[in-house]
Protein backbone atom coordinates (compact mmCIF):
# COMPACT_ATOMS: atom_id res chain seq x y z
CA UNK A 1 0.00 0.00 0.00
CA UNK A 2 1.43 3.37 -0.98
CA UNK A 3 1.31 6.06 1.64
CA UNK A 4 -0.12 9.23 0.11
CA UNK A 5 1.55 9.98 -3.19
CA UNK A 6 4.91 8.95 -1.91
CA UNK A 7 6.85 6.37 -3.93
CA UNK A 8 7.07 3.04 -2.23
CA UNK A 9 10.42 1.40 -1.67
CA UNK A 10 10.87 -1.96 -3.35
CA UNK A 11 9.74 -4.83 -1.17
CA UNK A 12 9.05 -8.37 -2.32
CA UNK A 13 7.02 -10.81 -0.26
CA UNK A 14 6.37 -14.48 -0.94
CA UNK A 15 4.47 -16.88 1.30
CA UNK A 16 4.54 -20.67 1.56
CA UNK A 17 2.86 -23.14 3.85
CA UNK A 18 4.58 -26.06 5.58
CA UNK A 19 2.14 -28.01 7.70
CA UNK A 20 1.08 -25.83 10.60
CA UNK A 21 3.67 -23.18 9.78
CA UNK A 22 3.73 -20.32 7.34
CA UNK A 23 6.92 -18.97 5.82
CA UNK A 24 7.16 -15.45 4.44
CA UNK A 25 10.28 -14.51 2.50
CA UNK A 26 10.94 -10.78 2.38
CA UNK A 27 13.30 -9.11 -0.07
CA UNK A 28 14.40 -5.55 -0.69
CA UNK A 29 13.83 -2.98 2.03
CA UNK A 30 11.23 -2.39 4.70
CA UNK A 31 10.89 1.26 5.58
CA UNK A 32 8.33 3.96 6.27
CA UNK A 33 6.91 3.80 2.76
CA UNK A 34 6.01 0.11 2.74
CA UNK A 35 5.84 -0.96 6.40
CA UNK A 36 2.04 -0.97 6.33
CA UNK A 37 2.03 -3.42 3.41
CA UNK A 38 4.65 -5.53 5.21
CA UNK A 39 2.55 -5.61 8.40
CA UNK A 40 -0.66 -6.40 6.54
CA UNK A 41 1.01 -9.27 4.64
CA UNK A 42 2.46 -10.75 7.82
CA UNK A 43 -0.80 -10.47 9.71
CA UNK A 44 -2.72 -12.04 6.83
CA UNK A 45 -0.41 -15.05 7.07
CA UNK A 46 -0.61 -15.00 10.86
CA UNK A 47 -4.40 -15.24 10.59
CA UNK A 48 -3.91 -18.67 9.04
CA UNK A 49 -1.82 -19.94 11.93
CA UNK A 50 -3.48 -21.89 14.70
CA UNK A 51 -2.39 -22.61 18.25
CA UNK A 52 0.91 -24.49 18.26
CA UNK A 53 1.78 -23.28 14.79
CA UNK A 54 3.79 -20.31 13.77
CA UNK A 55 5.07 -17.87 11.23
CA UNK A 56 8.67 -17.69 10.06
CA UNK A 57 9.74 -14.43 8.46
CA UNK A 58 12.84 -15.02 6.37
CA UNK A 59 14.60 -11.66 6.18
CA UNK A 60 17.78 -12.94 4.51
CA UNK A 61 16.69 -11.18 1.32
CA UNK A 62 16.31 -7.80 3.03
CA UNK A 63 19.15 -5.33 2.95
CA UNK A 64 17.49 -2.77 5.22
CA UNK A 65 14.76 -2.58 7.82
CA UNK A 66 13.91 0.58 9.74
CA UNK A 67 12.00 1.07 12.97
CA UNK A 68 8.75 1.02 10.98
CA UNK A 69 9.52 -2.54 9.92
CA UNK A 70 10.53 -3.56 13.44
CA UNK A 71 7.17 -2.32 14.69
CA UNK A 72 5.44 -4.47 12.09
CA UNK A 73 7.35 -7.53 13.31
CA UNK A 74 6.49 -6.81 16.94
CA UNK A 75 2.83 -6.22 16.13
CA UNK A 76 2.75 -9.51 14.25
CA UNK A 77 4.32 -11.30 17.20
CA UNK A 78 1.68 -9.88 19.51
CA UNK A 79 -1.04 -10.79 17.03
CA UNK A 80 0.24 -14.39 16.86
CA UNK A 81 0.68 -14.68 20.62
CA UNK A 82 -2.98 -13.91 21.05
CA UNK A 83 -3.79 -16.99 18.98
CA UNK A 84 -1.21 -19.26 20.61
CA UNK A 85 1.17 -19.06 17.67
CA UNK A 86 4.83 -18.18 17.46
CA UNK A 87 6.87 -15.77 15.34
CA UNK A 88 10.44 -16.55 14.30
CA UNK A 89 12.65 -14.14 12.38
CA UNK A 90 15.18 -16.02 10.28
CA UNK A 91 18.30 -15.20 8.32
CA UNK A 92 19.02 -11.68 9.57
CA UNK A 93 22.39 -10.49 8.31
CA UNK A 94 24.29 -7.29 7.60
CA UNK A 95 22.48 -4.03 8.33
CA UNK A 96 19.25 -5.88 9.14
CA UNK A 97 20.99 -7.86 11.88
CA UNK A 98 22.67 -4.68 13.08
CA UNK A 99 19.37 -2.79 13.32
CA UNK A 100 17.71 -5.67 15.17
CA UNK A 101 20.61 -5.84 17.61
CA UNK A 102 20.73 -2.06 18.26
CA UNK A 103 16.98 -1.99 18.89
CA UNK A 104 17.42 -5.03 21.13
CA UNK A 105 14.77 -6.87 19.17
CA UNK A 106 17.03 -9.92 19.27
CA UNK A 107 15.95 -10.16 22.92
CA UNK A 108 12.27 -9.69 22.09
CA UNK A 109 11.92 -11.87 19.02
CA UNK A 110 12.88 -15.49 18.46
CA UNK A 111 15.74 -15.47 15.97
CA UNK A 112 16.98 -18.31 13.78
CA UNK A 113 19.93 -18.46 11.40
CA UNK A 114 17.87 -19.82 8.49
CA UNK A 115 14.30 -20.47 7.41
CA UNK A 116 14.74 -24.19 7.98
CA UNK A 117 16.03 -23.56 11.50
CA UNK A 118 13.10 -21.24 12.12
CA UNK A 119 10.59 -23.86 11.04
CA UNK A 120 12.40 -26.44 13.18
CA UNK A 121 12.00 -24.22 16.24
CA UNK A 122 8.23 -24.19 15.77
CA UNK A 123 7.50 -27.58 14.28
CA UNK A 124 9.86 -30.42 13.28
CA UNK A 125 7.09 -31.68 10.99
CA UNK A 126 7.04 -28.36 9.16
CA UNK A 127 10.84 -28.35 8.88
CA UNK A 128 10.74 -31.87 7.43
CA UNK A 129 8.48 -30.63 4.65
CA UNK A 130 10.74 -27.70 3.86
CA UNK A 131 12.58 -28.19 0.59
CA UNK A 132 14.61 -24.98 0.69
CA UNK B 1 10.10 18.40 -7.00
CA UNK B 2 11.96 20.88 -4.85
CA UNK B 3 15.00 18.64 -4.30
CA UNK B 4 18.39 19.97 -5.26
CA UNK B 5 21.17 17.57 -6.09
CA UNK B 6 24.53 18.66 -7.31
CA UNK B 7 27.71 16.71 -7.81
CA UNK B 8 31.04 17.65 -9.27
CA UNK B 9 32.37 14.96 -11.61
CA UNK B 10 36.08 14.78 -10.84
CA UNK B 11 38.40 11.83 -10.45
CA UNK B 12 38.54 12.36 -6.70
CA UNK B 13 35.35 11.68 -4.70
CA UNK B 14 33.30 14.82 -5.00
CA UNK B 15 30.90 16.05 -2.39
CA UNK B 16 27.32 15.41 -3.42
CA UNK B 17 25.04 18.01 -1.89
CA UNK B 18 21.36 17.55 -1.46
CA UNK B 19 18.78 19.65 0.27
CA UNK B 20 15.03 19.54 0.44
CA UNK B 21 12.23 20.86 2.60
CA UNK B 22 9.39 18.49 3.37
CA UNK B 23 5.89 19.80 4.11
CA UNK B 24 4.57 16.56 5.52
CA UNK B 25 5.62 13.03 6.37
CA UNK B 26 3.91 11.80 3.20
CA UNK B 27 6.75 13.45 1.27
CA UNK B 28 9.30 11.21 2.97
CA UNK B 29 9.12 8.56 0.25
CA UNK B 30 10.11 11.15 -2.33
CA UNK B 31 13.01 12.26 -0.17
CA UNK B 32 14.23 8.71 0.28
CA UNK B 33 14.05 8.04 -3.45
CA UNK B 34 16.08 11.17 -4.13
CA UNK B 35 18.57 10.32 -1.40
CA UNK B 36 18.99 6.90 -3.02
CA UNK B 37 19.99 8.75 -6.18
CA UNK B 38 22.50 10.92 -4.34
CA UNK B 39 24.01 7.93 -2.58
CA UNK B 40 24.18 5.89 -5.78
CA UNK B 41 25.99 8.71 -7.57
CA UNK B 42 28.79 8.68 -5.03
CA UNK B 43 31.27 5.94 -4.31
CA UNK B 44 30.49 5.01 -0.76
CA UNK B 45 30.19 1.67 0.93
CA UNK B 46 26.76 0.10 0.72
CA UNK B 47 26.44 -0.15 4.50
CA UNK B 48 27.06 3.60 4.83
CA UNK B 49 24.36 4.27 2.25
CA UNK B 50 21.90 2.08 4.16
CA UNK B 51 22.75 3.78 7.45
CA UNK B 52 22.34 7.23 5.90
CA UNK B 53 18.92 6.35 4.56
CA UNK B 54 17.83 4.90 7.88
CA UNK B 55 19.07 7.85 9.97
CA UNK B 56 17.30 10.33 7.69
CA UNK B 57 14.05 8.35 7.82
CA UNK B 58 14.13 8.14 11.60
CA UNK B 59 15.00 11.82 12.10
CA UNK B 60 12.32 13.03 9.70
CA UNK B 61 9.56 10.76 11.01
CA UNK B 62 10.41 11.75 14.58
CA UNK B 63 10.21 15.44 13.67
CA UNK B 64 6.77 15.11 12.08
CA UNK B 65 5.23 12.53 14.39
CA UNK B 66 6.68 13.48 17.75
CA UNK B 67 8.25 16.91 17.26
CA UNK B 68 5.20 18.79 16.05
CA UNK B 69 6.98 19.85 12.86
CA UNK B 70 4.97 21.38 10.05
CA UNK B 71 7.97 21.33 7.76
CA UNK B 72 11.39 19.74 7.94
CA UNK B 73 14.55 20.91 6.17
CA UNK B 74 17.00 18.18 5.22
CA UNK B 75 20.59 18.67 4.10
CA UNK B 76 22.91 15.86 3.08
CA UNK B 77 26.52 15.86 1.97
CA UNK B 78 28.02 12.73 0.48
CA UNK B 79 31.52 12.40 -0.87
CA UNK B 80 34.92 12.07 0.72
CA UNK B 81 34.51 10.92 4.29
CA UNK B 82 31.38 9.67 5.96
CA UNK B 83 27.98 10.99 4.85
CA UNK B 84 26.84 13.89 6.98
CA UNK B 85 23.95 16.25 7.10
CA UNK B 86 21.30 17.93 9.17
CA UNK B 87 17.59 17.94 9.87
CA UNK B 88 15.94 21.15 11.09
CA UNK B 89 12.40 22.01 12.09
CA UNK B 90 10.46 24.44 14.23
CA UNK B 91 8.84 22.94 17.29
CA UNK B 92 9.25 22.31 21.01
CA UNK B 93 12.82 21.70 22.10
CA UNK B 94 13.79 18.08 21.62
CA UNK B 95 17.35 16.84 21.97
CA UNK B 96 17.74 13.35 20.48
CA UNK B 97 21.23 13.08 21.97
CA UNK B 98 19.90 13.28 25.52
CA UNK B 99 19.88 9.93 27.32
CA UNK B 100 16.46 8.46 27.97
CA UNK B 101 15.44 5.50 30.06
CA UNK B 102 14.28 2.52 28.03
CA UNK B 103 10.93 0.93 28.73
CA UNK B 104 11.17 -1.43 31.66
CA UNK B 105 8.87 -3.94 30.04
CA UNK B 106 10.44 -4.22 26.62
CA UNK B 107 8.04 -7.01 25.66
CA UNK B 108 5.20 -4.57 25.18
CA UNK B 109 7.35 -1.83 23.71
CA UNK B 110 6.35 -1.54 20.07
CA UNK B 111 7.61 1.96 19.37
CA UNK B 112 10.58 3.99 20.49
CA UNK B 113 13.17 2.27 18.34
CA UNK B 114 14.12 5.28 16.25
CA UNK B 115 16.28 7.14 18.75
CA UNK B 116 18.56 4.20 19.63
CA UNK B 117 19.07 3.59 15.91
CA UNK B 118 19.87 7.25 15.25
CA UNK B 119 22.29 7.46 18.15
CA UNK B 120 24.08 4.26 17.19
CA UNK B 121 24.28 4.64 13.42
CA UNK B 122 25.02 8.36 13.42
CA UNK B 123 28.36 8.07 15.13
CA UNK B 124 28.47 11.83 15.56
CA UNK B 125 25.28 13.60 16.54
CA UNK B 126 24.96 17.23 17.56
CA UNK B 127 21.85 19.06 18.66
CA UNK B 128 21.40 22.82 18.68
CA UNK B 129 18.46 25.14 19.05
CA UNK B 130 18.11 28.65 17.71
CA UNK B 131 14.85 30.43 18.45
CA UNK B 132 12.17 27.76 18.06
CA UNK B 133 14.17 25.70 15.56
CA UNK B 134 15.64 22.33 16.46
CA UNK B 135 18.67 21.34 14.40
CA UNK B 136 20.23 17.90 14.48
CA UNK B 137 23.53 17.42 12.69
CA UNK B 138 24.78 13.92 12.05
CA UNK B 139 27.78 12.11 10.64
CA UNK B 140 27.27 8.46 9.81
CA UNK B 141 29.37 6.01 11.76
CA UNK B 142 31.98 4.17 9.72
CA UNK B 143 32.42 1.50 12.35
CA UNK B 144 31.35 -1.62 10.48
CA UNK B 145 28.63 -3.15 12.55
Amino acid sequence: MAIGSTPETELSLAAERFGDCRLVRAGGRVDFTNAARFREALQAEANGVGAGGGLVVDVSGLDLITSAGLRALMQTKQHLSGNGGQLVVAGAAGTVAEVIRIARFDTLLTMAPSARDGLQLISPNAAARYTG
Amino acid sequence: MSGEHSTTPTSAPAAGKYSRELRGVDELGGLLAEVDGVLAAETIAAYLARRTRLVLEELVTNAFRHGGAESVAVDLRVGAGPPKGSVSYAGPAFDPTAPRPRAANAEVRVGGQGLPLIRSLAGKLRYSRRGDVNRVEFEISTVDG
